[in-house]
């Protein structure tokens, strides 16, 4: 069930009138936990049945590491639940991927046999809920967390159908003690939480599908003929449709959890405004990176093992990181350039350069910033191009400017723009490259602006007249931007 | 650092009286609404509902009689579709429901053949179709007939993404109300069109039957220029039929249908709607009425209505010579539904007409 859909806004009000007529504070919770799985049911049905594999696995998994003490029996349980959990991810995710893989190096040795094609349809929302398990099993495991009492408590942790399918990662620890005690959404967080809900759909409906997607699916359809401003403006593009779309759907689960009266934690902090890539990744995606951190590259050894061994921690969580969302090398080159930026910059703050008063200056900040969104920049043409060809020869299009100085010179010269091989080049509307523009320097400004604030304090402090008309404009946008087609947000596919 | 989006760790704005807030953005809001519906409105348009195979599919779920109503399909392609208007059928048919599973473009051969073969499906099908469209595979189209039925039992029947078949519905439903979600004037479309967005002269309704404004929205040169390009594409898909496999198959594939359909007390009439013109002329070059159309009552007892044999039917002319007007369709779907009534009748051939 998507939440821009009218079908997600009838079951939420239903949701909510219910939770607030059921009094029970257990009863409540066991009708939040059937309509989460209503919720992920209403996709395809039989997939509930994974969602509960996940869940009964790891609940006595996490009860027997409790009660064991014998080091051995314990690892034998976490590998059980890795097993468990990865296998599934790895079959539905990367099964394709591992196969077209083994085939393409046994075409490359001539072997001629190959293996059979797998048709398999990926579990939506798998890989956040597997990693919301693990987390839960690996922290018991770590006796950081004893194991919950309540099973329902914790189905309801795996399942919680704000978070259930594209975040934010939930850590056990965060949510479970919010099961102890009956919560029931106030008048205010009822307010906030529908306010976050219509600044997601306007984010995620406006912002990024209809200003944003169109003009991404044509420039990257259209790679190999995109010259220098609409190769950036294609990219640049495609910077605010992936933000706005994902930081639409984590502000529509938080808002949506909110009314509901549960907290989940922050998934973005105005990403575009980070000075280096380290303070983009606690920025962006914070659910995922910061569980990256603490069960993959601290597990590691983190940067306890030498300077060597750090970068390569570094590389292999950032790698695995890209493998996360899905089975194609293009993520795992997008993954690899952030560990190569990371590990550049880490290296950079350890030197002389790093003392250099330049950045402590507001124009070395916004120089910062600038220089930080355009290597993500540069990020994202991996991330979004179907293939290694289509976005090599994009970024050769954004980094060499003289092929825009001729393809100009050739417009202009012959009222044309065919170049010298009669290639014709790519051109959008003039309206969409002031759309684009407008939208990529109007969030920079905005991001940098709220840089160290928050939406709470923006919106809180605003005449209360100009707030209730910039609501009822974002939500007379967001209705008439109902299509009626399918317009699944990116990260569902992760 | 303080949260950017959440009220994780605290925060929820404290200065702000949510209640006011939200009844003020209410009115805002509403009053948008009424503005635009009243401007769109006044401009021209009128709602218009997103065809989808899930909306199609909904109502392919809806043809089973039951105590309080049975049904009438109508199945075929566009011309049925603007042309054969449900609400005037079920005027003329007291206690009888009617359901568009017409596809555009589409001859729906597999759509009957799906309810042939549906054991449970008891009702009249009226397939307007061509000689041409009455045997599969019909070379010259794109034909998407198949991917809705198996759309609608691999899918719909079974379930699976329940939500979004719910969300065509209940979208489809608004749309049927509100020219302000008329897929011609979402955000994107107006937007994409970057001018003040004219009236499109089709517009479809909640039970998919379409009206086709021809003479109120388009103006003469655009109507010549719309029937100039319909009688280019019916030029290139011009090719002459093979009576021999038209024989074939409707004895073979058409006839064992329709005797299925009968045995459960269905029925099934071939309708030919109007073409005028050229494109008369074009489709009786590539299948002669008589040695085609004429030739269905000789080799089965399937009952048939050809427009021209019906003077009063013969009446109408189609703007873009292949479909009917908006302010045509219910005066020609009264006269086919007199007509359909005393052929049923006649022959006492369905319920309908007993």
């Amino acid at each position: 069930m998507l939440f821009n859909s009218y079908i997600f806004i009838i079951f939420f009000a239903i949701t909510l009138l219910l939770t607030r007529i059921i009094g029970n504070w257990t009863a409540r919770k066991v009708f939040l936990l059937i309509l989460s799985y209503v919720f992920y049911a209403a996709w395809n049905p039989p997939f509930v049945l994974i969602l509960w594999i996940s869940t009964i696995v790891d609940w006595f998994v996490a009860k027997w590491l409790h009660a064991s003490t014998n080091r051995h029996h314990r690892i034998i349980l976490l590998i059980c639940s890795l097993s468990v959990n990865l296998g599934m991810l790895s079959y539905f995710k990367y099964g394709t991927f591992f196969l077209n893989n083994i085939n393409a190096v046994l075409a490359a040795t001539g072997v001629s046999w190959q293996l059979g094609v797998m048709n398999v349809v990926l579990p939506v929302g798998i890989s956040f809920y597997t990693f919301q398990t693990l987390s839960y099993t690996i922290d018991v495991y770590n006796r950081k967390l004893r194991p919950w009492n309540s099973f329902f408590d914790y189905a309801l942790f795996v399942t919680f159908f704000p978070q259930l399918v594209a975040g934010p990662i939930v850590r056990a620890s965060d949510f479970l003690p919010q099961c102890d005690k009956p919560r029931m959404g106030t008048r205010k967080q009822i307010g906030w939480g529908l306010y976050l809900f219509v600044i997601g759909l306007f984010a995620k409906m406006v912002l990024a599908d209809t200003l944003s997607a169109p003009i991404v699916d044509y420039v990257f359809n259209n790679a190999s003929r995109a010259g220098f401003i609409t190769a950036w403006t294609g990219i640049l593009a495609f910077s605010m449709q992936i933000f706005y779309d994902f930081f639409g759907y984590s502000t529509c689960a938080i808002g949506v959890a909110l009314c509901l009266g549960f907290d989940l934690p922050d998934n973005f902090r105005f990403p575009y405004a980070a000075r280096g890539l380290t303070d983009f990744w606690k920025r962006w995606h914070i659910s995922l990176s910061t569980w990256l951190r603490d069960y993959l590259y601290i597990p590691l050894g983190g940067n306890r093992k030498g300077v060597g061994r750090t970068y390569i921690n570094l590389m292999t969580t950032m790698l695995l990181g890209g493998l996360w969302h899905g089975g194609s090398w293009m993520f795992v080159i997008w993954g690899g350039l952030h560990g190569i930026y990371l590990a550049g910059e880490r290296m950079l703050c350890q030197s002389f350069v790093s003392k250099w008063p330049f950045w402590g200056k507001k124009y070395g900040q916004w120089f910062l910033t600038l220089l930080t969104f355009f290597l993500v920049c540069l990020t994202w043409v991996f991330f979004r191009a179907d293939n290694l060809v289509s976005a090599l020869t994009l970024c050769k299009s954004m980094l060499y400017p003289q092929i825009a100085l001729s393809l100009f010179s050739t417009y202009f010269d012959s009222g044309t723009s065919i170049n010298a091989s009669g290639v014709e080049f790519l051109w959008l509307g003039f309206g969409q490259y002031v759309v684009v523009a407008l939208l990529s320097c109007g969030s920079i400004l905005l991001h940098h602006k709220l840089r160290d604030s928050s939406l709470e304090s923006f919106f809180g402090g605003m005449n209360p007249l100009v707030r209730a008309f910039i609501l009822s404009i974002m939500m007379y946008t967001i209705f008439i931007s109902m299509t009626g087609e399918d317009n699944a947000f990116i990260y569902f596919q992760f | 650092m303080p949260s950017s989006t959440s009220s994780f760790n605290v925060r929820i704005p404290p200065d702000i009286r949510y209640g006011w807030l939200w009844f003020l953005t209410g009115i805002l809001f509403m009053l948008m609404i009424m503005l635009s519906e009243g401007l769109y409105r006044w401009q021209g348009h009128l709602p218009n509902v997103v065809d989808s195979k899930r909306l199609w599919a909904f109502h392919r779920a809806d043809v089973y009689s039951s105590a309080w109503k049975k049904r009438i399909v109508i199945a075929g392609s566009s011309r049925a579709q603007l042309g054969l208007v449900p609400s005037v059928i079920e005027n003329s048919f007291p206690h009888h429901a009617v359901k568009q599973l017409t596809i555009s473009g589409t001859p729906t051969f597999e759509v009957v053949r799906d309810l042939c073969e549906d054991p449970d499906f008891d009702g009249l099908i009226i397939w307007s179709a061509t000689a041409s469209a009455l045997y599969p595979p019909e070379p010259y189209t794109n034909r998407d007939d198949h991917i809705y039925v198996q759309f609608y039992h691999d899918e719909f029947r079974r379930g699976i993404s329940i939500d979004k078949n719910l969300e065509s519905w209940l979208g489809a439903y608004l749309q049927s109300h509100l020219v302000t979600l008329s897929p011609y004037l979402t955000l994107k479309a107006i937007s994409e069109a970057s001018y003040r967005p004219t009236p499109i002269y089709i517009s479809m309704d909640f039970n998919r039957y379409q009206s086709a404004r021809y003479y109120s929205v388009m103006t003469k040169s655009e109507r010549d220029e719309h029937r100039r390009k319909r009688i280019e594409r019916r030029s290139a898909a011009h090719r002459v039929l093979d009576m021999g496999q038209f024989n074939e198959s409707i004895k073979n594939d058409l006839t064992p249908l329709y005797r299925l359909l009968r045995s459960r007390g269905g029925e099934l009439v071939l309708l030919r709607m109007p073409t005028t013109g050229e494109h008369w002329s074009m489709d009786n070059n590539s299948a002669r009425k008589e040695f085609f159309w004429d030739q269905i009552t000789e080799l089965t007892d399937i009952p048939t209505i050809h427009f021209r044999d019906y003077p009063e039917l013969m009446a109408f002319d189609c703007p873009d010579t292949s479909h009917l007007d908006a302010t045509d369709a219910p005066e020609f779907t009264r006269r086919l539904s007199r007509i359909l009534k005393r052929k049923l009748e006649g022959e006492k051939l369905h319920p309908l007409g007993r």
